[in-house]
C-alpha cells in the first residue's frame, strides 16, 4: 500500500515536472511569441484597429457608463464585448492615436493585477491606463515619452490634524500610518514621509481613499486628478500638493504616465510614438487641458 | 434632462448612496447578477456530471480474471483522477482562473473569458464533488450491489441503476452547498476580468469613489440569491425524504 502511494506520488511529481520543462523551453517559448507578434501586427496593418487595453475603473483617467453620451457632448467607446462604454483621459487619448492612424478603436476592460498578463497574451496590444513609467516595469514592457505628466499628492482626513500640512517634513513626529495602490510606483516613495508606518497597500485606489476616512490610514499617497476626483465625492477627504522644493524625491518616474507595448514589440510601439508625435503631444499644457476635461465630464462631477 | 433629475438626488449618507447608485447603475448590477447565476448554473451543473464521472471512476475495482487492457486503461484513468483531484483541491480557485486562462492564451486558445470562468468552476466544482459522490456510493449498503450483481445485472447496470440513485439522494445536500459556494466564489473569477457581481461592484465603486457603498449593494444581492436558493434546496430535499417512507423495501424489512 505505501509503496503504491509513493509511486503515484512520484509520477504525479514527474508529469508536473513535464509541465514545468515545456512552458520553460526557450525554443518553445520564443517561438510562439514570434508567431503571436506577427499575427498581432499583421492583424492590426490589415484590419487597422488599436486594441487598448484599461481598467475603465479609474476615473479620470478610464472610467465604465452605461450610454454613449458625454456631458461635454463627445462620444464614450464601446467596451469590446459588453454592451458599456468607457470614456475618461485614456480613452480620448486612444481615440486621438485611432484617428491619426485611421483605426478603429476596440477598448478591452481589464483587472488591475493582469492587466500585462492579458497585453503578453494576446487580449489586447497597448495598455493606456493612467500606468506611470518605472524601471521595473521597463524591464518587461516596451513604453512611450510620457503621454501624461501627474502629480502626486497626499490625501487626509479632515479634522485629522493634518489638513494644515504644507511640507513633507511637517509630518516629522506625526507618526503618520500611510497607504498607496498595490503594484505602483507610489509603493517605494511612501517610506520618505518622516516618521512614517507603512500601512496595508491596496489594489485600488478607491480602497486607500476608504482606508483613509474611515482611519485605517491617515495618509494616502496618490496622484492629483485621481485624489481630487476621490474628493468630490468624499466630502471628508482633503487633498494637499506639498511645496515643491518640500516634497517626494521621485527617482522612479511614476509622474510619467506612458502608454505601454509588449517588451519585444517596439516597432508598434515606435508606430505610437510617431503619432504622438506628430500630433505634438508632449506639451504639459495641453495633457493637462485634456485632464480637466476629462475630470469635469467624469461620472462623479456629473451627479 | 437625465443629468437635471439625477442632480437632484445629492447623495449625503452611505444609504442614499447605495439607492443612488443602485438606480443609476441597474442595468450593470442586472447584467452582473445574471452573469453570476449563469457561470454558477453552469459551472455547478457540467461541474456535477464530471465529478460524478471522476467518482465513478475511483469505485471501480479491478478483479484478477480482468483482461490486461482493462487493468492497464483503469489504472491510468485512475491515475489521471488522482492528479485531477490532488490538484484542483489543493490550489486556491483564484489562482487556477489565473493559471488556466492565461495558460491557454499564452498557448494561443482563444478563449473567452466567461467561458475560462465557466471551465474553471467546472475544474474546481468536479474535484470537490468526485469526494462527495465517492462518499455516497460508499454509503449504500454493500448488499445493494451485490444483490444486483446476483440478479445477474452488470456491474454498469448494478452502478446505474441500484446504487448511484441511492447515493444521489444522499449527496443532495452536499449538492445544494457546493452550488451556494459556486455562487460566491465566481467572485473570485473578476481576476480573469469577468464582469460579474464583484467586478460590477468595482466598477461602479471606481467611478464615484464609493466602494464600501457597491460592495453593500451586491452584499444584499449575494445574500438574497442564496437566501433564495436554499429555501429551494430544503423544499426537493423535504420533497424526497417524504418519498423515501413510502419505499415499500423500507415496510418490508421493518416488518421482519
Amino acid at each position: 500500500m505505501k509503496k503504491r502511494l509513493l509511486s503515484v506520488m512520484m509520477t504525479a511529481a514527474m508529469t508536473m515536472g513535464l509541465f514545468t520543462g515545456c512552458g520553460n523551453s526557450d525554443n518553445g517559448e520564443a517561438d510562439t511569441k514570434d508567431v503571436e507578434i506577427q499575427a498581432a501586427t499583421e492583424d492590426s496593418s490589415s484590419k487597422g484597429v488599436l486594441r487598448v487595453g484599461m481598467e475603465c475603473a479609474y476615473a479620470p483617467f478610464n472610467w465604465t457608463q452605461e450610454t454613449e453620451d458625454v456631458s461635454n457632448g463627445e462620444k464614450a467607446v464601446p467596451i469590446y464585448g459588453t454592451s458599456y462604454y468607457a470614456y475618461g483621459y485614456d480613452v480620448m487619448m486612444a481615440q486621438k492615436i485611432a484617428d491619426a492612424l485611421g483605426w478603429d478603436l476596440e477598448i478591452h476592460k481589464v483587472e488591475w493585477d493582469s492587466i500585462g498578463l492579458a497585453m503578453d497574451s494576446g487580449q489586447y496590444d497597448c495598455i493606456i491606463a493612467g500606468m506611470g513609467k518605472t524601471p521595473e516595469r521597463e524591464a518587461a514592457y516596451a513604453f512611450t515619452e510620457p503621454y501624461y505628466y501627474r502629480d502626486n499628492c497626499v490625501t487626509v482626513k479632515k479634522g485629522s490634524g493634518l489638513e494644515d500640512i504644507k511640507k513633507l517634513s511637517e509630518f516629522e513626529g506625526k507618526n503618520v500610518t500611510v497607504t498607496t495602490q498595490l503594484g505602483t510606483g507610489w509603493v517605494s516613495l511612501t517610506d520618505q514621509i518622516p516618521d512614517v508606518t507603512l500601512g496595508a497597500n491596496y489594489e485600488t485606489t478607491a480602497e486607500c481613499f476608504m482606508a483613509v476616512s474611515n482611519g485605517v490610514a491617515d495618509v494616502a499617497l496618490i496622484d492629483l486628478p485621481t485624489s481630487e476626483s476621490a474628493a468630490m465625492t468624499n466630502g471628508d477627504l482633503v487633498v494637499i500638493v506639498l511645496d515643491e522644493d518640500d516634497t517626494f524625491d521621485d527617482p522612479t518616474g511614476m509622474t510619467n504616465v506612458c502608454i505601454a507595448a509588449r517588451k519585444d514589440d517596439t516597432e508598434f510601439r515606435d508606430q505610437i510614438q510617431s503619432v504622438l508625435d506628430s500630433i505634438g503631444w508632449n506639451d504639459k499644457a495641453a495633457m493637462d487641458e485634456m485632464m480637466s476635461e476629462a475630470i469635469k465630464v467624469q461620472p462623479a462631477a456629473n451627479n | 434632462m437625465r443629468y437635471g433629475m439625477l442632480a437632484s438626488v445629492n447623495p449625503t449618507n452611505f444609504m442614499e448612496w447605495m439607492i443612488f447608485l443602485t438606480r443609476k447603475y441597474a442595468n450593470l448590477f442586472w447584467q452582473g447578477t445574471w452573469l453570476t447565476l449563469y457561470v454558477a448554473v453552469v459551472g455547478t451543473i457540467l461541474g456535477f456530471l464530471l465529478g460524478y464521472l471522476v467518482g465513478i471512476i475511483e469505485d471501480i475495482k479491478l478483479h484478477k480474471e480482468d483482461s490486461v487492457i482493462k487493468k492497464v486503461l483503469v489504472r491510468i484513468l485512475k491515475l489521471i483522477s488522482i492528479i485531477y483531484v490532488e490538484m484542483f483541491r489543493d490550489t486556491p480557485m483564484i489562482v487556477q482562473a489565473m493559471v488556466i486562462f492565461f495558460g491557454l492564451r499564452q498557448s494561443n486558445v482563444e478563449i473567452g473569458v466567461v467561458t475560462a470562468g465557466i471551465l474553471v468552476t467546472v475544474l474546481n466544482t468536479g474535484a470537490y464533488m468526485s469526494e462527495t459522490v465517492r462518499a455516497g456510493i460508499k454509503s449504500i449498503d454493500a448488499g445493494q450491489r451485490e444483490g444486483a450483481l446476483a440478479l445477474g445485472m452488470s456491474p454498469m447496470l448494478a452502478m446505474f441503476a441500484v446504487v448511484l440513485p441511492q447515493a444521489f439522494k444522499n449527496i443532495i445536500p452536499e449538492m445544494a452547498n457546493t452550488f451556494l459556494t459556486n455562487l460566491k466564489m465566481t467572485s473570485v473569477l473578476n481576476v480573469i476580468g469577468v464582469s460579474e457581481l464583484f467586478m460590477t461592484a468595482k466598477t461602479v465603486g471606481g467611478n464615484y469613489y464609493k466602494y464600501f457603498e457597491s460592495y453593500l449593494i451586491i452584499a444584499v444581492i449575494y445574500f438574497v440569491l442564496c437566501f433564495l436558493f436554499n429555501r429551494i434546496f430544503l423544499l426537493i430535499e423535504r420533497k424526497l425524504s417524504l418519498k423515501s417512507d413510502y419505499v415499500l423495501a423500507v415496510e418490508y424489512m421493518d416488518n421482519q
